[in-house]
Parts: C-alpha cells; structure tokens; sequence
C-alpha cells in the first residue's frame, strides 16, 4: 500500500510487524482444522455429508469476503457457485477430466465474472445492491434452465466424467476420496483467503465496511477494491461449486437456485461474518442438524430448522462464533489491541 | 434420592429392553427398503403418496416377504436436488445398507443417483422421473413403474388427426421436460400427418396467461395441445383457457394427463371440464383390481388428497419387490436375481396390465384417452379408448 512506502523505516517496520502478528496461527485454529480432518477417523461419520459441509463452508467462507469484510450483502452468491459448478461440469463432459486443473479453470472464470459483476454493483449500496445481485443470479438461473440443448436444463447435465484425483485416487461410493479431496483444497483456499483478510489490502476492505469516506480521504482505492473483492469471493464460491460438481459427478440448475444464495446466507449468520471460520462453523451446524432432523423427522424438519434459526438469532446476535469469542473474552481480560479483522 | 434412583433404574431397565429387542428383531432376517422421496416443501405430496401407498401395501400383505421382514428407510429429498439425492442414496446404501430402493424422484435426482445404485447392486424402482433413457444400460438394476414422455405425447397426435382436428397449436412449459414433449408430440403429428398450426414455450416462472391466449386464438387451430408440470401452471393455463373465451371459440383441449392430474383438478374446477388427456391411470379404470385398490385406499388414508400416479407407481414397485423377494425366499438377498426377476414381467395392475422390458427395465403400458367429466358431481378423468402396449421410446 502506497501508504506505508511514505513511512520511516521504523514505522514501516512496526507495521509490518502488526500485520505478521495479526497473521501468527493460534492453537484453536490448528485445533480446528485438526478435529475436520479427525472427523475421517471417528466411527460410522458419513464422510458424504462431511465433504458436502466443508463444501458448504468454503462457499459461506467466500460470502465472508463480501459481507464480514467489506460489508456488501449478496442475495445472489449461488450465481458464482454456479458458474464454477458448470465449468467443472462441461471440464468433464468434453474429455478434461483432470479435477484439479478443472478446478483452477473454473476459479478463474468465476472470478472474471466476479470482477465484471463488482464492476456493475461498485458504486451500488445498501438494498439496490441486494437487488442487483438477486437480479444477476435469477437472470443466470433462467438462462442455464431453458437452455435445454446447451445445459440439459431442469433434467441437470449428462455424462460428466472425473478421473481419479492425482491419477490415484477415484471418487467412490463412500466419498473417502470425496472427503480428502474436499478438505485439502477448502484448507488451501482458506489459507489463502486468509492472508488476503490479514493483509493490508483485508485491512483496507475493513476500513470501507466501517467508514468509505474516510478511507476515500486516505486515497484509498474503494471502489476498485470492491470488483476486487468480488473477484475473490467469486473465485473461492467457483472452486466450492466445482468441487460439489466433481464430488457428486452431477450438476443441475439447482446450484444456481435463489434458495441456495438464501441457504449460504443463512449459514454464515448463523456460524458469524468477518471470521472466515463463521462459513464453517455455520455449515457444520446447519447441514448436520439438518440431516439429522431429515432423517428422525422427513416431514417435519423445517419446522425444527426454523426454529433452531430464530433460536440462534434472538440468543447469538452475531452469529455462533462471534457470541462464544465475547464469552470467552470475559473470563479471560483481552489482550487484544488494534483492530480486529 | 430414592425415587431418582427408582426413576434411573427404570430407565436403565427399558433402555436394555430396547436393545434386546433390537437384537431380537434382527436375529430374523430383514430386508431394507429404502424410500427416498420429496416429503417437504411444495413437491411433499408426492412423499405423502407413497407413504400412503406403501402402508396400504402392507397393510395388506404384511410386514415379511419370502420369510424376510421388511423394514424400512425414509428420506426428504427435498425436491429435485441431485445434492441432496445423491448424499442420501449413498447413505442409505453405504450405512444403513439399503438392499432395495423406491425412488429417488425427479430426473435429476435419479441421473445423479444411478452410478451408486449401480456399483452397489441395489436394485431401485423409479417412480417419480419421466425423461426417455433414464433406466437401461446406465443402471441395469433399475426399473421404471411411472412412464416416460413420449409415452403420454405422441398417441394424442394420431388420436386428435383420427378425429379430424388437425390443425393443432402446441404450447409447452419452457423447461427441459417440456422441450422433450414439444419435440415428441410434433415428430408424432408430423407422422400422422396433421400440421402444427404454432407453438409457444411459457416460462415456469409465474407466467401470466392471458397474452398467450391471444396468440393461440390468432392460430386458428382445431386443437390446443397442452404440457405443463403438474400443480399451479397446469391449474393456471386450464382456467386461462376458459376464461379468455378460447374454449367457448370450439377449440378442443388437450394434453398430457399432468394437467388434470386428479391431485389437483378439483382447484381447477368445471373450466376443467371436457378436457382431452393421455394417462397411465385413472381411479375411474374399469377393473376388480382397480376398484379394489381405490376402495382400500380411501378407507386407510381417506378421501383427500385424491390418488395420483405417484401412488399407483408405488404400488406395482412394492407389488414386484414382494413378488420377487417371494421367488427367492429362503436364499440370501441376491440384486441380481432380483433385477432379472422383475425384468421381463408381464402383470396386471390396478391401472391396467404393464410389463417390464426385459432389456432396459423401463415400462411398456396402456395408455389411456381420457375425458374430465363429473362422475356423481367429482371431476374424473373418464377413460374413452385406450392404445395397447405403448413403449416408452
């Protein structure tokens, strides 16, 4: 950041020093990851849903980028998770079958359409945004539903091949190969979410979430920052949603539904926004609960979801890990100094 | 202190009874049947069916078959979500070690779910998804009980060209089912060689009718033939074709049997009337066998909501699981004498005699040319001719 350059060497050196603090690892985090992977070993786990929660995490994780940090409310996540989905899924259809540079491809053309859609919603705020991004997702979804000889349309796409990840290791019937694969690449992406989050550049989408006009007065570049942003988010909603195409081998409109932009949503404020962790923590809960109430109850378990949300709402305000973060600090005086990311 | 260690005991007590009865219950050999339909949301009445369906079932014919107890294994697939069918059959199948499966439902649930049915040799009963192809090579334990497309499309084009009406105007739900219907019933009438006076794709989204009217009034056709999914759209386009006038004009009313499906015909009311349809089955079929079903049905689950394909669907899928699980009573479970059993059958069905291709387990049936009338003041799908032994190609 340009800012920085025009310190004195000391300065520049303590800021450094504040940004490598704020990137250290602690023990919880590696803890975390830790228990996911552990979920491999406890007995009779359906590793299935396990890789569909990291999937879920890893989408909510890419909402994170646009509403914890920045601040920018999307109700139409799932067209970029949808964009990923397809690529991945016509990557198989037409012979590319290697997942993990179908994985890359379809990260980079959701984040090319990431960025063009923060181009359009840049200087959009508040409801006209939620409305534009709703507006952008149900126009896609439309488009791949009734284009029946292109997308295969309702009936989803036929013949999607993936060969074995690494050449090795095939996407089998008890989704071991569908849990790893799932939890390395949600790990990597995490990890490189969370450098940005914890760069300055993360500092910088902060500062606009709180207050644009003084960061504007800074000379920071807002609004580029917010294709930027997008591009990001999509790009890590593209790889969530090729991974759900890969794992299951399968891809239908649905992944493009209003319900799904509702569902991520919904996942991320109940787990918490602007911890990256919140996406994962709110998917482990929501999709769990949910099989579980499914399957004592096929009826009526939305009355039960509905219920645990409006629970989570009125006693969490923040969100599950932002609520334990308060408890937490209260038993232990903080120590936290300078801003939080 | 003593009534808690009164109230523990007891606990400790009739949660031992429970597991032993647990052991009890499994020292008989069981078979699972695993359902997987939609029971939540705006798809649930199709869930709601083939519970219906299969408590009458075995209401009837009890709870064993081939000396095997029955037990079984119920899903939401929440409508068609191939994520969501898809974790779930390999649940079912992986965990819970499903040996037989009813479902899931939808196209895309069902393409999802067949590689897993494949590799595990479990043999599965579609239900609920009507795309030509989906059973066969692709998932050979696999046997189709509902239809497939061009089996309700194409004999209404020669059946409305026989009766002179042979302009027809052909309007379809803009969605991947409906494209294949469209593609299918003008193949047909070009066959029969009537002409197609116009067509029209309407969106599924909260179309509004009355424009289209217009446009189909402007055609001069002899027969409006119409596909729309069942529910709103169908009960929408039926009552805008009354309304607009386009009906009182002489036009003659047809489609698939989705639009007076006998779920939802009574929303529709009299506009309804005098509808020509092609269906699989009618509550109103005349045979012992059928008035049998509807009069046991009735009497379980009662009069509403009125038996739909869903539930005959149902019905002949438990009817072969019994039969086949009967041929092989006394011997392990084996999928592929089961698939082979079924394969190639030939019965009679309360909706009429049906058999199961013995290539590619798909379903070869009447089907029948049907007229909404009032029967003793209920709208019904009366069956006027019938087309025997329609494939499903």
């Amino acid at each position: 950041m340009s800012a920085i350059e025009r310190l004195t060497p000391e300065r520049a050196k303590a800021a450094t020093g504040y940004f490598a603090r704020l990137a250290r690892w602690n023990v919880y985090e590696i803890l975390f990851w830790l228990a996911l992977a552990g979920m491999y070993f406890v007995p009779n786990v359906d590793l299935v849903l396990m890789s569909q929660i990291f999937i879920w995490g890893l989408f909510a994780m890419s909402l994170d980028i646009l509403l914890g940090y920045r601040g920018i409310p999307s109700l139409g996540h799932a067209a970029f998770f949808g964009v990923g989905a397809y690529v991945a899924g016509y990557c198989g259809k037409f012979g590319w079958t290697e997942p993990i540079s179908a994985l890359v491809l379809a990260m980079a053309i959701a984040a090319v359409v990431g960025w063009l859609t923060g181009k359009l919603v840049q200087r959009v705020t508040g409801v006209g945004l939620l409305m534009v991004t709703l507006g952008l997702n149900l126009i896609l979804y439309d488009l791949v539903h009734r284009s029946t000889d292109v997308t295969g349309g309702d009936d989803g796409m036929q013949g999607i091949v993936i060969a074995p990840v690494l050449g090795l290791f095939r996407f089998d019937i008890f989704g071991r190969t569908a849990f790893w694969y799932a939890l390395i690449i949600a790990f990597i992406l995490f990890v490189i979410a969370r450098a940005v989050v914890k760069s300055p550049f993360g500092l910088a989408l902060v500062g606009a979430r709180e207050n644009p006009r003084r960061m504007i007065m800074l000379g920071a570049p807002v609004e580029g920052d917010v294709s930027r942003a997008f591009a990001l988010g999509a790009a890590l909603a593209g790889a969530a949603g090729a991974l759900l195409t890969q794992t299951t081998q399968f891809v239908s409109p649905n992944t493009l539904s209003f319900q799904r932009s509702a569902d991520v949503l919904v996942i991320l404020i109940i787990g918490g926004t602007g911890r990256l962790y919140g996406g994962f923590i709110g998917a482990l809960v929501f999709l769990i609960l949910r099989d579980w109430l499914a399957a004592i109850s096929p009826v009526y378990w939305y009355f039960w979801i509905g219920l645990l949300l409006v629970v989570v709402v009125s006693f969490f305000r923040k969100g599950l890990l932002p609520s334990l973060e308060t408890l937490l600090n209260r038993w232990k005086p903080s120590k936290a100094d300078g801003p939080t990311a | 202190m003593k009534i808690a260690m009164k109230i523990a005991a007891s606990l400790l007590v009739a949660t031992s009874a429970a597991v032993l009865s647990g052991f009890g219950a499994s020292a008989q050999e069981t078979v699972k049947i695993g359902i997987l339909q939609s029971y939540s949301g705006i798809t649930s009445l199709g869930g709601q069916q083939t519970d219906s369906t299969v408590k009458l079932f075995m209401q009837k014919y009890g709870d064993t078959a081939g000396g095997k107890k029955i037990e079984l294994v119920r899903r939401d697939t929440t409508g068609p979500n191939p994520e969501v069918a898809k974790r779930l059959v390999q649940e079912v199948v992986t965990r819970e070690k499903v040996q037989v499966l009813i479902g899931p439902d939808y196209t895309p649930n069902t393409l999802a779910a067949a590689p897993i049915l494949m590799e595990a040799k479990v043999p599965s009963f579609v239900t609920g998804a009507a795309t030509t192809g989906i059973v066969g090579e692709k998932s050979k334990y696999s046997t189709r009980t509902f239809f497939a497309v061009p089996q309700l499309c194409k004999p209404l084009a020669a059946y409305a060209v026989k009766n002179g009406w042979k302009r027809v105007f052909v309007a379809v739900a803009d969605f991947a089912p409906g494209h294949d219907c469209e593609k299918y019933f003008i193949e047909a009438l070009k066959d029969a060689s009537g002409t197609l006076a116009g067509n029209l794709r309407i969106p599924v989204a909260n179309p509004e009718f009355s424009g289209y009217m217009q446009r189909i009034r402007d055609a001069k056709a002899d027969a409006l033939f119409i596909f729309m999914p069942i529910g709103e759209l169908s009960i929408g386009i039926l009552r805008a074709v009354n309304d607009s006038g386009l009906k009182a004009s002489g036009i003659k009313i047809m489609g698939t049997g989705d639009i007076t499906d006998e779920t939802y015909i009574d929303a529709v009311g009299d506009a309804a009337l005098g509808t020509i349809t092609t269906g699989i089955y009618s509550t109103q079929h005349d045979s012992a066998l059928n008035k049998e079903f509807v009069k046991d049905y009735v009497a379980l689950n009662g009069a509403k909501p009125r038996i739909g394909w869903g539930a005959i669907a149902t019905w002949d899928a438990m009817r072969m699981t019994y039969d086949a699980l009967n041929a092989q009573a006394g011997a392990k479970f084996d999928p592929d004498k089961f698939a082979a059993f079924i394969h190639g059958r030939t019965f009679e069905s309360p909706r009429g005699p049906i058999t199961i291709d013995k290539a590619n387990g798909d379903i070869v049936q009447n089907i029948y040319i049907r007229r909404v009338d009032k029967v003793n003041g209920v709208l019904q799908n009366v069956e006027i001719e019938s087309f025997k032994d329609v494939g499903f190609k």
